[in-house]
């Protein structure tokens, strides 16, 4: 203890600039005291500890049981962050290399200012060469950095491009969710206790992810029933009433039989549906698709092209905005208009009947006034304005056909479930307890991600949500706690404009990604890089991410390796890390401070208080990404005079919609704990089912803010209007944004298609490769890449398994506790097998994202492990482009030679214990 | 008095936060443990079947603080003792580091700390009790599975999630040393604590 605290010492009086601020600060750090903040050590659950410091020095990390959004859950990451913070091994100065890309990069250590003045010429003069857009950012899953790779980088560069995790996690359910009903319904809100609680491809259990590990006990203990949809065994499952052990990749026709379940009896709820979603609308295939022209929230224009019947097709001078349907009460037409998201003759008034639930309030569903019914099931006939006469269908007619495709005989053929057991699951699911609202939302999480039909499986349980009347409901997928506390201070600079879309690399196989803005198509980067085609990428900019973690890892390196110049921040040396020019480094949640709400629908807002001093010249990210801007010149605030506005002001703009400033914010939560975004907002976050009191839809004249706390307070005048944020203003079951995209290919409704490759889709490659591989499960001590160099993680978990069951693994003569290969035609990579009941005899189970910091640079063992080297790039969701990550062929057999060499496989290895902190020793 | 912890199976999911939690506050050694969790299973619920008829738990082992604890009677310096609360603890000023109770324990739970020549274990955390508050792996525990408390006391926390295991409490083997913690365990059979103190060996999970 004490040489560590000289070591701090040293490193304080190593930086000059900061030392009397420094000394001043030591001044007041009393013996010990106990710090309120928000943990930092998963990276998206916002779980509420106390933090000991003692002497200046972090010792202690536990739960905040005051917290309400995490109920003073405190998991094994959270408390091993201490060990990340004090390790001998950080980054603790910006270094740039000085051998070439493949070898040890010999860093030496350079001043922040020579570090930003080479990075800033460096990326101007590849602009000036190459143009913006050939420079990418590489973004990762955000510690309290990484967010500017989403973002304000791409702004910086005035490039569209970006290889970001988001592809594969999380983004697909957003850009899903915001297709059907709200950027991120899949959200659900496990903290208000669910009747019935489902867990789909998710393991929130472990994860403390999206809900804490706690919540999730206490939702599944809790709960009437309680259901998994999981392919294997998983830690909550062994809890669950009713368990659907699917084939891997079959989700989205399981999710459709429950839907044919719940139409065929009825357990839908009707005026939601006729209401609310696009189910009556009437598709018409004779006529030309069209619409009004839309904006995507972020600059970019389109124009609709849907053949939802329009009253402009049925009349001339007709609205483009008006969406027929029939009213089978008055035997007429009658029509919703998009364009004041009402029904005909219909004025807006916001509900103020209702009940209170969960301390929140719950408007009484709004009636049709005046009283109309649209019809939602057959065939009718239509004379369109050209006076041709021809057939209409309901939309929610389409949806039982498509369904019915579906029955649960029909997907026990697909999943493998016997049809009992999915009848049972639907019904159990839909069947309400209370009358008055729907049993709770479905948990739906990175298993429905990774085997190529993504977008799908998220519409077909978003509808799922809807047609049960879960959407915004207790307990159901309330989407994004909208708290206006921005925790992202730099995701977006307001004073530059958004990135151009055009040319988006990936937007010619897949034409979304123009209007989802978000990402390019990271196989179409790294293509770029290593063909030049369709035009160079010549360098790119990477926060806390990793080359592990999509596409083929073995041409990820390689592309890394070309890069004319390439520049990262993070806090250790990553084999990504080591592939770059220069590394700045990045504080430690523990050392910074940062505003914090639920990212999910957890509903808290509270903050990350600094509670140590930075160590050696790590800064915050936003500081960081302000500084590049300021070395390239181009203004990140939105104020023109003062376009480098600092960090105060930052962080006073991200808590500016709560009325405090940052120093008054940080302080009340300090002293008071949590805020409780229903009392905090209670019109955002403190009502159900807001498309009827019109907060959920955008202001009129207005889009949708994809991030909309980051742009700033809500405007108090704003006109409400009920609805969703879609071009018909409803949950569309008929997807019209695909249906303008990607016409032709009948992906408006959801649908199950096979991964694009299975034991159905590729049964040739099943006679080589006869398993199918899962991977991407949750390890409790690990979040997907890190803390494999933190002691207290790395003894619980050492090597990674791979789960296998005993009959299998009798079968290749496998013993429990054998290093195996786990190969395919692109690659192999060894794991340890683990003798395991839960998984299908012809499933395995691999870890992902594995790299061994022990081993020497610059690979630090990635090849050993990392599943993603069996990746196939191009296997990929049709509309998304997410990369077929699991749930593919490949076969397994005894590693003869065991271990990799170099690598820690077991607790006692000496290696450990030097990594503990007591070993700091600043190296210049 | 009985101090005890009592362990709701259904409600741990192998987190393994208690085991963490109880480096962070005793500062155990790297590569050994107070406190650890094994998974029990899956295995077939009826023998010869397969997957997806399946069960399994997990079991957070530790010191079970026995009520006549094998390590105590053969300590020959005395330094392994049951205090007064039910509590078996070591006095290290008194341990000479020989290892003979390392081998009397029937649930591996102790180990031998070479730097310092003593051996080591789980002190249900005295310290922390002693000043009102709950041992970490109790308190730190993800899925609010554990109680702890004085089982004579029937208002304790750890009574009171007795209580409710009606006919699903269970302890580890007891040959004679009459371990005090418990767990509950419902719907998936019990088998028990399967280490073999003989030949020092964990069965395959």
């Amino acid at each position: 203890m004490r040489e560590s605290q000289q070591a701090q010492t040293a490193e304080s009086a190593s930086n000059s600039s900061e030392m009397s601020e420094r000394a001043a600060a030591d001044e007041k750090i009393e013996e010990s005291r106990k710090i309120r903040t928000a943990c930092r050590g998963c990276g998206k659950m916002e779980c509420g500890v106390w933090v000991t410091v003692k002497n200046g020095r972090a010792v202690k990390i536990e739960g905040d049981p005051d917290s309400h959004q995490s109920r003073g859950n405190c998991c094994t990451k959270a408390m091993s962050s201490i060990q990340a913070a004090y390790h001998p091994d950080r980054i603790l100065y910006p270094i740039k290399r000085t051998r070439p890309k493949g070898e040890d990069p010999g860093w030496v250590r350079i001043s922040w200012d020579e570090a930003l003045r080479i990075t800033a010429s460096k990326f101007k003069d590849i602009m000036a060469k190459y143009g913006g857009r050939s420079i990418f950012s590489f973004m990762g899953t955000s510690r309290m950095f990484g967010m500017a790779a989403g973002g304000s980088f791409k702004q910086l560069f005035q490039s569209p491009n970006i290889i970001s995790t988001y592809q594969i996690c999380k983004g697909p359910r957003h850009f899903g969710t915001k297709l059907t009903d709200e950027y991120g319904s899949s959200w659900m809100a496990t903290v208000e206790n669910p009747k019935v609680y489902v867990q789909w491809g998710s393991a929130t259990e472990l994860s403390n992810y999206d809900d804490s590990a706690r919540t999730t006990v206490e939702a599944y203990s809790n709960s009437r029933k309680h259901i998994i949809v999981d392919p294997r065994l998983t830690n909550a499952g062994k809890e669950a009433d009713i368990w659907l052990p699917l084939r891997p990749g079959t989700d989205a026709a399981m999710a459709l039989s429950w839907i044919d379940v719940i139409i065929r009896n009825k357990l839908y709820d009707e005026l939601f549906c006729k209401r609310w979603t696009n189910g009556p609308f009437l598709y018409c295939q004779d006529i030309e698709p069209g619409g009004v022209t839309l904006d995507n929230g972020w600059g970019f224009e389109f124009q609709l092209k849907t053949k939802l019947l329009k009253e402009s097709d049925i009349k001339e001078g007709g609205s483009q905005n008006r969406f027929m349907v029939w009213d089978q009460l008055n035997n007429k037409f009658t029509y919703f208009d998009a364009a004041v998201m009402l029904w005909e003759g219909e004025t807006f008034k916001s509900p103020t009947k209702g009940i209170y639930v969960n301390g929140a309030f719950l408007p009484e569903p709004s009636k049709f006034d005046p009283p109309i019914d649209p019809a939602m099931f057959g065939e009718l006939t239509v004379k369109l304005k050209n006076g041709k006469t021809t057939k209409v269908t309901p939309v929610f007619q389409l949806l039982e056909d498509r369904a019915a495709r579906y029955t649960p005989r029909e997907a026990e053929k697909i999943t493998g479930v016997p049809a009992e057991k999915i009848e049972l699951a639907a019904k159990t699911y839909a069947t309400r307890i209370d009358p008055r609202y729907g049993n709770g939302g479905i948990q739906y999480t990175l298993g429905v991600e990774h085997a190529g039909n993504c977008i799908q499986n998220v519409r077909a349980l978003a509808v799922l949500v809807g047609l049960t009347g879960n959407f915004d409901g207790p307990a159901g997928n309330r989407g994004p706690t909208k708290s206006h506390v921005n925790y992202y201070p730099d995701m977006f600079a307001l004073g530059a404009p958004p990135p151009p879309m055009e040319d988006t690399l990936g937007g010619d196989r897949f034409p979304l990604l123009k209007w989802w803005g978000l990402w390019s198509d990271g196989t179409a980067v790294l293509d770029a890089i290593l063909t030049e085609k369709p035009y160079p990428v010549k360098a790119g900019i990477c926060q806390s991410s990793s080359f592990v973690f999509t596409c083929n890892n073995t041409n990820m390196w390689e592309a890394l390796k070309k890069l004319e110049f390439f520049v990262v921040v993070d806090l250790f040396h990553t084999p990504t890390a080591e592939m770059t020019d220069i590394i700045f480094p990045a504080c430690h949640w523990l050392e910074m401070d940062c505003p914090r709400s639920s990212q999910g629908a957890s509903g808290g807002a509270g903050a990350n208080v600094k509670c140590i001093e930075p160590r050696g010249e790590a800064k915050p990210d936003y500081e960081f990404t302000e500084a590049l801007f300021k070395a390239m010149g181009v203004p990140f605030g939105p104020d023109p005079d003062n376009p480098w506005p600092g960090k105060e002001a930052l962080l006073d703009f991200c808590v500016a919609g709560t009325g405090m400033t940052w120093k008054e914010y940080k302080e009340k939560f300090r002293k008071e704990g949590w805020f409780d975004v229903k009392k905090l907002f209670p019109k955002e976050w403190g009502t159900y089912r807001r498309y009827e009191t019109g907060v959920q839809h955008a202001p009129l004249g207005q889009t949708e803010n994809i991030f909309w706390s980051m742009f700033g307070p809500a405007d108090p005048d704003r006109v409400l209007t009920p609805g969703f944020n879609t071009p018909t203003g409803k949950q569309e079951i008929w997807s019209t944004i695909i249906e303008t995209f990607v016409p032709g290919r009948n992906f408006e409704l959801p649908d199950f298609t096979e991964p694009p490759e299975s034991p159905v889709s590729t049964p040739g490659l099943y006679e080589k490769y006869p398993l199918t591989m899962l991977t991407g499960r949750r390890i409790p001590v690990y979040f997907h890449t890190e803390h494999r160099q933190l002691p207290w993680c790395r003894e619980q978990w050492p090597v990674p398994l791979v789960e296998i069951n005993p009959e299998t693994a009798a079968k290749y003569g496998i013993k429990h506790g054998d290093w195996v290969w786990i190969e395919n035609e692109r690659g192999r990579v060894r794991q340890k097998a683990d003798l395991y009941y839960g998984i299908a005899p012809d499933v395995i189970n691999c870890e992902h994202s594995w790299w061994y910091p022990e081993a020497p640079a610059p690979d630090h063992g990635w090849r050993y492990s990392s599943i993603n080297r069996l990746v196939e790039d191009h296997a990929q969701d049709p509309l998304c482009g997410a990369v077929q990550l699991r749930a593919y062929p490949v076969k397994i057999y005894k590693a003869e030679e065991g271990a990799p060499e170099e690598i820690i496989i077991s607790i006692d290895d000496p290696r450990l214990k030097v990594w503990l902190s007591e070993n700091i020793e600043e190296k210049p | 008095m009985r101090y005890a912890i009592v362990t709701d199976l259904n409600r741990c999911m192998g987190c393994l936060s208690c085991s963490v939690a109880c480096k962070m506050v005793h500062n155990v050694p790297i590569g050994s443990f107070y406190c650890k969790v094994l998974r029990i299973g899956p295995n077939p619920v009826n023998d010869g079947g397969n997957f997806p008829d399946v069960e399994m738990y997990f079991l957070p082992l530790m010191c079970q603080h026995c009520s006549e604890p094998a390590c105590v009677a053969v300590c020959p310096t005395g330094a392994s003792y049951k205090s007064a609360d039910g509590t078996v603890l070591i006095d290290q000023e008194k341990c000479s580091g020989c290892k003979l109770c390392l081998d009397a324990c029937p649930y591996d739970s102790r180990f031998y700390n070479e730097q310092m020549n003593l051996v080591e274990k789980c002190t249900m955390c005295n310290d922390l009790v002693a000043q009102g508050m709950e041992p970490a792996c109790v308190s730190e525990c993800c899925g609010r599975a554990r109680a702890f408390g004085d089982l004579d006391d029937p208002g304790s926390a750890a009574s009171k999630m007795l209580g409710s295991g009606g006919e699903n409490i269970f302890s580890l083997a007891d040959s004679g040393n009459h371990p005090a913690f418990r767990y509950i365990l419902r719907k998936v059979r019990w088998r028990g604590f399967p280490y073999n103190p003989s030949s020092k060996e964990y069965p395959e999970p």
